[in-house]
């Protein structure tokens, strides 16, 4: 009896599923989780990234690159740095795109509101990097068309990407009014998944537009503002191209961010240990902002 | 029909993806008879003449063929250490000194030593490859932590100097000055174009690829530590090395202090006065030549390499250019950069005094070997050595030398080879030495720290940190000096535990 429910299970035994996952689990663990461990090894080691033992520098140091960093006034102004786009990043995304779903999921024709939702995605196919050289551009001193408009009116030219108390703002505002992209989409689809009795409900209750908004919308789009957080946030750690590109984190050290740090240290400098050791810094950070947004905004959705 | 559109979409992507896969196999196929040779910049004439280069040496060659790739400078680096880092770079490598030096201690590069020891086959009545370079340019790309080996060969030799438009100076009423100006005259000559409301000279100081205001205070540090700059040169070999700046920071009792050092803060101080001249936004602006060649602002501080480009804008030698362009045809001039006096006039408000400047220097600014090139292990293992080798001998033969010089206007550094016309201005004076100190935390393979320094003297610019610590707020914050000689005593000592130097 025993034997036949073996036998049983055994011919229940699909590996099919399995094997077909294999592949997609073999290259999830070659690209991305076998470089994440050897990160966290090698943030222990001086390390000058070749793995030639007969060259170059692989030593073990224990803790060394952590405690340099954290007694390193450049990485702390470059986390302060990142606090400001962090913050505004997070207040940006969490209003302007969802305004802009409000308003083209409220649009009473399908085919408008359809044809407005196709017009804030089509930018997203213009390369970031054009968006940043475009924006790099429009700041220029010499030739750029703020400094054109402001002396076509007979005042100062402004340097807003020389000036350390203007370039953050400066970075901020790459990319006005931030209303397209990924975000505006999550929204939509929120807002499409909201019963449509319920506005109905409140607009014979004698709700005005806005308390339908408050009461409503808001609240329901929860999981979408969750999310949309957490993308933000870890987005805005994460990148470093836009300042790579607009000011290279100048002038002086006014918009340096740690990726941006990681990225130097390694190529410019070959210390490939110590910009490991910034990349879990970093890994951290994004680890434990994201369980506490987790943490913290609890939503149907999640639990 | 919108379905049918739709499969003759699907249909036309499938084509192009197999087709591409089709050609890439195909193009993949020829690459082992092909030897690439990587540079970086954005200087056509230099790609041109390469390429011509690459086309004569190609001519000779049955089984190989030389191809030239420009690669963006701004991110050379990065793709340069990554492809060597992965076993795939380019067989022949555009390099730096201080990338060779390192590129070498990883152990990515061939030792071009044995080499440098035969003969070069493109010149006569020469008994080894090392005998084709002029004075000690070669024996200053030597690997800082063995000197007996090289891991590159360098092409020519750079000096930075300031173009004059000319028709700009007469147009406003001032005399076109001579070469053994000094900075005084130069401030009065601005001078007189800033009261017409004109920026006589820009800065571009927004990235560190910039470089204009390292320049100066190499430049500036030349002329004011001149004996003591010699002194650090040990081996003689006009340019002081990244064991010599170590042992300078490290090695007796009189080792240099940049936190206390009178000079260097002489040298700032003075940038700093100077620095509101440069013209708004100096500290955003990583370009000056597009002014000049605008001619809004009529002088333009340029190295030997900008001369290309501003020939191709210019066009002056070409019959068939629009000569009646305002904006594209204009004569110029080049000078060296002004000497500094023991009484150095900036405004009428400044005059610096500058007491242990040395006078009279016949200098080259700059003057460091450039143009190098290595070659990484990868190519010994594709079996390409021999070629990229004799490609280099090519290159750096009278032949390779002269045609880099007359179509790149490069300054040459093979014995016995002219230079273009148009850098004959450019070239060392009689007897002349070259900038051997580069100060900036240059030439220590550290390429954060040279960031640190650049984006210090910005703050320092700014007003954003003090010249020193008695120049701070509170009297006891680190000023630019005491940051600058911290980091300069991290990055030597790691470097002299590293060699295990001992002096």
């Amino acid at each position: 009896m025993i034997e036949f429910n073996k036998k049983s299970k055994l011919r229940k035994f699909n590996p099919a599923p399995y094997l077909m996952i294999l592949p997609v689990l073999v290259l999830l663990c070659i690209f991305a989780f076998y470089p994440i461990c050897l990160s966290v090894i090698k943030s222990f080691y001086r390390w000058s990234g070749t793995f030639d033992s007969n060259y170059g520098i692989n030593q073990f140091i224990g803790m060394k690159n952590y405690v340099d960093l954290f007694k390193d006034k450049v990485f702390l102004q470059s986390w302060l740095n990142t606090l400001f786009f962090v913050v505004s990043g997070a207040i940006i995304n969490l209003i302007f795109p969802f305004l802009c779903a409000l308003i083209v999921f409220s649009l009473k024709s399908e085919k408008l509101s359809y044809r407005w939702r196709v017009a804030f995605v089509v930018p997203m196919v213009v390369p970031s990097m054009v968006v940043f050289l475009l924006w790099q551009f429009i700041y220029d001193v010499d030739v750029g068309v703020i400094n054109n408009l402001l002396q076509g009116i007979g005042l100062q030219k402004v340097d807003l990407l020389g000036n350390p108390s203007a370039v953050k703002w400066a970075i901020r505002f790459m990319g006005f009014p931030w209303v397209g992209g990924t975000f505006l989409l999550v929204y939509i689809a929120g807002l499409s998944g909201i019963d449509n009795s319920l506005r109905e409900a409140a607009r014979i209750d004698g709700a005005s537009t806005l308390r339908t908004v408050f009461f409503i919308d808001v609240p329901l789009s929860a999981p979408q503002f969750k999310m949309v957080l957490t993308l933000s946030i870890i987005g805005e750690i994460q990148d470093f191209v836009k300042i790579q590109t607009v000011t290279e984190g100048g002038p002086g050290y006014s918009s340096y961010v740690p990726g941006l740090y990681m990225y130097q240290t390694a190529f410019a400098s070959n210390e490939y240990g110590k910009a490991c050791a910034i990349g879990v810094t970093m890994l951290i950070v994004m680890l434990v902002c994201s369980t506490l947004i987790g943490k913290l905004f609890k939503t149907e959705a999640a639990d | 029909m919108f379905s049918k559109v739709k499969k003759w979409i699907c249909y036309v992507l499938v084509v192009v993806c197999f087709g591409s896969l089709v050609y890439k196999a195909a193009v993949t196929g020829n690459d082992s008879r092909k030897v690439v040779l990587s540079f970086w910049g954005t200087n056509l004439p230099y790609q041109y003449a390469l390429e011509y280069v690459a086309a004569e040496y190609n001519k000779t060659q049955d089984d190989f063929e030389v191809v030239i790739d420009r690669q963006d400078a701004g991110n050379y680096r990065t793709w340069m250490g990554a492809r060597l880092a992965g076993g795939n770079a380019s067989d022949i490598l555009a390099t730096t000194i201080v990338y060779g030096n390192t590129d070498a201690a990883n152990g990515y590069l061939c030792d071009l030593s044995d080499e440098l020891s035969k003969p070069n086959p493109y010149n006569e009545g020469e008994e080894s490859w090392a005998d084709s370079f002029g004075g000690t340019y070669l024996t200053q790309v030597a690997y800082a932590a063995d000197t007996s080996q090289y891991y590159c060969v360098p092409t020519s030799t750079v000096s930075v100097r300031i173009m004059i438009n000319k028709d700009m100076l007469k147009k406003n009423g001032v005399e076109i000055p001579d070469e053994n100006w000094t900075f005084s005259d130069f401030r009065r000559i601005c001078e007189k174009l800033e009261a017409k409301g004109i920026t006589a000279m820009e800065i571009a100081n927004a990235k560190f690829i910039n470089y204009m205001v390292s320049w100066m205070i190499d430049i500036f540090m030349a002329q004011l530590k001149y004996d003591d700059i010699n002194g650090y040169d040990r081996n003689t070999n006009g340019q002081v090395e990244t064991e010599e700046i170590v042992r300078a920071f490290l090695d007796g009792e009189d080792v240099l202090n940049l936190a206390t050092d009178t000079d260097f803060a002489e040298t700032m101080r003075f940038l700093k006065t100077w620095s509101k001249y440069w013209g708004d936004g100096y500290n955003s602006r990583s370009d000056t030549s597009e002014n000049f060649l605008r001619q809004s602002v009529p002088m333009f501080f340029s190295g030997s390499w900008g001369v290309s480009g501003v020939e191709l804008t210019l066009n002056n030698d070409n019959p068939d250019a629009d000569k009646t362009n305002p904006y594209t045809m204009f004569d110029y001039v080049s000078l060296p950069f002004p000497k500094l006096e023991k009484e150095t006039y900036i405004d009428a408000d400044n005059t610096f005094t500058f007491t242990n400047l040395k006078e009279g220097l016949p200098f080259q600014e700059l003057g460091e070997p450039s143009g190098c090139f290595c070659i990484p292990k990868s190519t010994a293992d594709n079996g390409k050595y021999e070629v990229a080798v004799d490609f280099l001998k090519y290159l750096t033969s009278q032949k390779g030398a002269s045609i880099m010089a007359e179509r790149a206007y490069e300054i040459p550094v093979t014995k016995g080879v002219q230079v273009s016309e148009k850098m004959s201005d450019f070239l060392p004076p009689e007897n002349s030495e070259s900038v051997k100190f580069r100060f900036n935390l240059l030439n220590l393979a550290d390429g954060v720290a040279e960031e640190y320094h650049f984006k210090q003297v910005q703050n320092y610019l700014m007003g954003e940190l003090a010249l020193n610590r008695k120049e701070s707020k509170n009297g006891r914050t680190d000023g630019l000096m005491d940051l600058i000689q911290k980091k300069y005593l991290e990055v030597t000592q790691i470097l002299r535990d590293d060699n295990e130097w001992e002096w």
